[in-house]
């Protein structure tokens, strides 16, 4: 079945379709729920509500963009209300008390697997996670991170770079 | 190697594009148990015509089956002698007693011992013997006579007080005055059961059934009763009543609105509130009568759902429920001796009643949420120390089936 006939047959609330389109994603959406978790029983969490919201508001899909990023909008959207319903993006940490200012080498993530780029992204304090997450993977603007995360462009900012420097310092360690 | 930011950007961008991760082999399970299944949510206009007719027709169709039931089992008006029929065809000008006496000379009367020595032969006569008059009646033109000892003298000190109006239009026979005494007694007992009784009937007859579930028992019983099975606030005829009783009860009718809370690894939680109408018919050997009882139950039931394919969903379900007494009538009929045709008792207070229960069942859904639902069950309701005999006291260990509708909002 092709993935329009999936689309329309789960529309229908066919449940073979329903279980087929879940098998076709799942691997996928989790990895995007384990970005932002950092643990992998929030993260089932976040793939169990994010495929409900996804069977239930299907019939809103219009065929505009891929069914994919519509998916997975709805899986990022998923994960962001739970941790600001949990006040998890408060929690940041000062690095500048923690690390020297130093030259970025970001090549080093060119090196490390995506599986080990995985784990030290769960390992972000989730403020950092997830504005590193919306930014370097996703694809927002600082604009709207401020605006979905309720702070400001400047915050969105600074707390992407500590995340580069962070990841940046972690990759160091993996290497030696 | 340097790298600027936008470059970063991307390289983490091909690196996690593909990238899957290992899911939970039972979270499906978990997902399509909390998916509204197998009907369009948004665009009814998909959904077959003749789909939406079966949907609706099944659910007219239980609608119809618990409104039928329970049509069936409400029990007749009380009965209206033969000589009360005869006297409301006549239009016999009657002296109305005021309707808040109505019950309380009843009661008085009831308290004569002379009043209740049965004479067959004359049943109808003892109705108009002296005390039973004056306490009835209250009324100068129906006056206590100086010797209420036959029917003959009654008859006679009527005649004797010709100073009262009422008197004056009054007939001056046996038959008449006869008559209008069971005119009045009869008006009495519509009156007090007019306030007590009737309309509780009416009501249920009268008013729209809305219905969440339906329960029907399938299993009936028979019972011998204990001598003091039995207590009623208007003790006039249990206390010539025969003690021993024999019980035959209907399949016990229940309908209310469930509640549930989704819970997680496809558990719910259930509750609400269900009206329950058991209805008994019994036996004695002075006569027969009926009983209706009528409670209020709170279930609490935990559901889990193990299967689902397609549109039907089976769940096993355990609980408790509380169920309050609301009210209780029984309805002699007709072997009195001395007072015969019909006449309805309120049964006093009841204790609460617990019980336990466990069911299998099968949920079609019809339409998002909505559905269509049986449950075999069986449960056990527990002694309460009650006076009253019903199914559950006779038979505390119950099989039954219940089917209706429920949905989700």
């Amino acid at each position: 079945m092709d993935e329009k006939k999936l689309i329309e047959a789960c529309k229908n609330n066919d449940s073979r379709a329903q279980r087929q389109l879940y098998e076709t994603f799942a691997r996928k959406m989790m990895s995007v729920c384990l970005r932002y978790a950092g643990n992998r029983e929030t993260a089932e969490d976040f793939l169990q509500e994010g495929f409900i919201r996804v069977f239930s508001s299907i019939q809103s899909y219009n065929y505009e963009g891929s069914f994919e990023g519509w998916m997975r909008r709805i899986f990022v959207n998923t994960a962001l209300e739970a941790l600001r319903r949990n006040d998890l993006l408060r929690n940041g940490v000062e690095l500048e008390a923690l690390e020297p200012q130093q030259e970025a080498d970001y090549s080093a993530v060119d090196r490390i697997s995506a599986d080990e780029l995985m784990e030290l992204i769960a390992q972000l304090p989730p403020g950092f996670r997830t504005v590193f997450n919306m930014f370097a993977v996703e694809g927002y603007s600082h604009r709207e991170i401020a605006q979905a995360l309720h702070i400001t462009e400047s915050t969105s900012r600074s707390q992407y770079t500590r995340a580069k420097r962070l990841l940046q310092k972690w990759i160091q360690e993996l290497e030696q | 190697m340097q790298i600027d930011d936008r470059q970063f950007e991307k390289t983490i961008q091909s690196k996690l594009a593909g990238h899957e991760a290992d899911v939970r082999g039972d979270l499906w399970a978990a997902i399509e148990s909390k998916l509204p299944q197998n009907a369009p949510q948004i665009a009814t206009r998909r959904v077959p015509l003749y789909r939406r007719i079966i949907a609706y027709s099944a659910a007219a169709a239980a609608v119809g089956i618990v409104v039928a039931v329970v049509w069936w089992q409400t029990p007749e008006k009380p009965l209206v002698t033969p000589i009360a029929n005869q006297l409301s065809t006549e239009g016999v000008e009657m002296v109305q007693p005021a309707t808040n006496d109505s019950e309380q000379p009843l009661i008085a009367a009831a308290t004569q011992p002379q009043t209740t020595h049965p004479a067959p032969r004359v049943a109808h006569s003892k109705r108009v013997t002296a005390p039973e008059t004056q306490s009835l009646l209250g009324h100068e033109a129906l006056a206590q006579p100086a010797n209420p000892t036959t029917p003959t003298q009654v008859v006679a000190q009527p005649e004797a007080a010709t100073s009262s109006t009422a008197a004056q239009k009054s007939n001056n026979t046996d038959a008449d005055y006869r008559r209008k005494l069971d005119q009045f007694e009869n008006d009495g007992r519509e009156l007090k059961e007019s306030g007590l009784t009737a309309d509780e009937s009416t009501k249920r007859k009268g008013s729209g059934i809305q219905i969440g579930v339906m329960a029907a028992n399938a299993t009936t019983d028979k019972s011998q009763n204990t001598a003091t099975a039995i207590r009623t606030k208007t003790p006039m005829l249990l206390s010539r009543r025969n003690p021993v009783y024999h019980f035959e009860h209907r399949m016990p009718i229940s309908a209310g609105i469930t509640v549930s809370k989704t819970l997680p690894k496809n558990w719910e939680l259930e509750s609400g509130l269900v009206y329950t109408y058991l209805y008994s018919k019994y036996s004695s050997t002075n006569g027969n009568g009926s009983q209706e009882l009528h409670y209020l139950g709170i279930p609490l039931n935990a559901v889990y759902r193990f299967a689902r394919i397609k549109r039907l969903s089976f769940y096993a379900a355990a609980g408790g429920q509380v169920d309050f007494y609301l009210a209780g009538r029984q309805k002699d009929e007709g072997y009195d001796e001395g007072i015969s045709g019909s006449g309805y008792k309120e049964l006093k207070h009841e204790n609460v009643q617990f019980s336990v229960q466990a069911n299998l069942g099968a949920a079609l859904t019809l339409y998002k949420q909505t559905e269509l639902y049986l449950e075999p069950y069986m449960a056990y309701y527990f002694e309460n120390k009650s006076e009253i005999h019903n199914i559950w006291k006779d038979k505390p260990f119950n099989f039954g089936l219940t089917f209706g509708i429920r949905t989700g909002f």
